[in-house]
């Protein structure tokens, strides 16, 4: 490796260029937003590179938290994100901790029933129909409900229940604790890292998620940041905005930038603590069920 | 009975559990059955009259039909031919460098497009691709070309998905390859080198090959996903000018079942495309398993 032909260190230095210039396209688009939300209308119409505004003014975000529905995503990306994350994790532990448990019986056919709904899909419209009958069309639970359910996640928590010594679970049962019992004092304690990795799994996928409101909800208030967003950026409505902060509003490209960059406000708050634990959640993710 | 009532407390979780699997994942499915009905929103799925195969008829009729089908197919196919491969190259160049800053630079900047939705991506591919205001005719510019108006083509609309698939995902996706890699004993690449093998051969006889159980495993869990991936990208992207080779079975499902109330035509088309994607996981999975001579596979 060190004793390098002049072959090997050009292949090292090519190396070294294409991953550079890879982290430079992938990054560039984020810098351009950031300096576009923050240009003068001018500055912001001006077409090509941009990397740092020459003027910095928060026009477009002043305009930005004018917008009552902005707010109202707000909430209603919360919402799913606190709710949706609870019960994601007790229905994953609720149904991992039993097939994780050697004696209870019939456990394979148990967790095939769990892993068919991974293959098979009944398709978006009979989804559709099925939250209409159950009424949850144009609530903020329809966020909620159905995410829970997810047989990949409750795989990865089973295999982190059965990397535990059998020998605690053993010792407790001796001293006549329950199941239940067996659960929350040593189970749990001891899968922390398990719990905080689908746990944020289910962060990032509620403050992400629009299908479900593009399909089921059309009522404005109930629509999630991404959603607005959406709006905004993709079909192109900025007719929201009575633009009487200046006397220059700012450019329509300033404010679809801004709006980009609050509804990834949630994301870029949690991205440290993501970094840390998702990769090692990735590895346990990896671990055949 | 007695060996039930001995777990009841497991059993009670695993039945709470199971409810919201039933109701949510399994309920759908009972919803298929609309695909062999004339659905009637007043008579609910079990009341409304069969009709047997009469969708499918209709379905293998339409010229609709083959587009979306060929264009599912093709946008999926060129996803596993570009877009699977890019992150597993990614995780070999990364590892190939010695220099842990630099390592850890690129891997936390290439993770950054993951956690941002698609909504927010296929705007800003929308915008970077814009014949007025984007970069790329800048570039294009630059070079002396003239832009185009990408998004306005249906010529370009498969590589635009694809190249966007490939820059979300390829850092995010490179994790699990480059714990792999980094999983493979030193003495090996020692061994080799004392053998006087250079980096080329050593990347091709030690670690594409230490990492082709992973590999294995996370093929058969994208076919898992394969005709129905994509969704919320290509929706963002797709305008009508695309419709020809961009609209793919879901996006059709979603304008014309739910937008236009066709619900048991569309159920039809659904259908299909569930069945279709079950039989290639299932045979993706037979096939690993006869490879790797029942070493790999997920079941």
């Amino acid at each position: 490796m060190r004793t390098g032909t002049w072959q090997d260190k050009l292949a090292v230095c090519l190396i070294y260029l294409v991953l550079g210039l890879l982290a430079v396209i992938v990054v560039y688009p984020f810098i351009h937003v950031l300096s576009v939300s923050f240009s003068s209308r001018g500055e912001a119409l001006r077409s090509g590179f941009h990397w740092i505004p020459r003027q910095i003014t928060f026009d477009a975000y002043k305009e930005m938290l004018k917008y009552p529905f902005i707010w109202s995503g707000f909430s209603n990306t919360l919402f799913r994100m606190a709710a949706g994350t609870v019960l994601t994790l007790l229905v994953t532990v609720c149904a991992a901790y039993p097939l994780s448990r050697k004696e209870f019986p019939w456990k394979r056919v148990l967790v095939m029933l769990l892993l068919f709904t991974m293959i098979f899909d009944g398709g978006i419209v009979p989804h559709y129909l099925l939250l209409k009958e159950l009424h949850l069309l144009n609530t903020r639970w329809v966020y909620v409900l159905p995410h829970a359910a997810n047989a990949f996640q409750v795989l990865v928590m089973i295999s982190f229940f059965r990397s535990i010594p059998d020998a605690l679970v053993e010792a407790a049962r001796i001293d006549g604790a329950s199941d239940l019992r067996v659960l929350a004092r040593i189970m749990l304690p001891l899968s922390m890292p398990a719990l905080v990795t689908i746990g944020l799994w289910s962060l990032v996928y509620h403050i992400n998620a629009f299908m479900d409101n593009l399909l089921y909800v059309t009522d404005q208030t109930k629509f999630v940041l991404q959603q607005i967003v959406r709006q905004m950026l993709i079909e192109n409505r900025l007719d929201a905005f009575t633009s009487t902060v200046s006397e220059i509003p700012p450019a329509p490209e300033s404010l679809k930038m801004a709006a980009v960059i609050v509804s990834s406000l949630p994301v870029l708050v949690l991205y440290p603590f993501l970094l840390r634990f998702f990769e090692k959640g990735t590895m346990i993710g990896s671990v055949k069920g | 009975m007695k060996t039930m009532w001995k777990h009841r407390e497991l059993f009670a979780l695993y039945l709470f559990a199971f409810a919201f699997f039933l109701v949510f994942k399994y309920g759908p499915i009972y919803g298929v059955l609309i695909a062999f009905k004339d659905f009637r929103v007043v008579d609910g799925i079990w009341g409304s009259p069969w009709v047997g195969l009469k969708h499918f008829e209709a379905l293998f009729h339409t010229a609709d039909f083959y587009r979306l089908l060929k264009n599912t197919l093709l946008l999926n196919l060129y996803l596993l031919l570009f877009a699977f491969p890019a992150p597993i190259l990614l995780a070999l160049l990364l590892n190939e460098i010695r220099s842990r800053f630099f390592q850890r630079f690129v891997q936390t900047t290439m993770y950054l497009p993951h956690f941002v939705s698609w909504v927010i991506m296929s705007g800003l591919v929308i915008y970077f691709l814009s014949p007025t205001t984007g970069v790329v005719a800048e570039i294009v510019k630059w070079f002396g070309g003239k832009p185009v108006f990408y998004m306005g083509q249906k010529e370009y609309f498969r590589s635009i998905v694809v190249g966007s698939a490939i820059l979300k995902d390829i850092g995010w996706g490179s994790i699990i390859y480059f714990a792999a890699l980094s999983g493979i004993h030193p003495e090996l690449h020692e061994s080799a080198t004392i053998d006087g093998a250079n980096r080329w051969q050593r990347m091709t006889a030690i670690n594409i090959p230490s990492i082709m159980p992973t590999v294995a495993i996370m093929f058969i869990l994208s076919l898992g996903g394969f005709l129905s991936a994509n969704f919320e990208q290509i929706i963002n992207l797709l305008n009508p000018v695309t419709y020809e080779t961009g609209d793919v079975i879901d996006t059709y499902v979603y304008r014309v079942g739910l937008q236009q109330f066709q619900y048991s035509y569309t159920a039809a088309i659904g259908l299909f495309k569930s069945l279709v994607g079950l039989l290639l996981i299932l045979g993706a999975n037979i096939t690993v398993r006869k490879l790797s001579r029942g070493e790999s596979g997920l079941w």
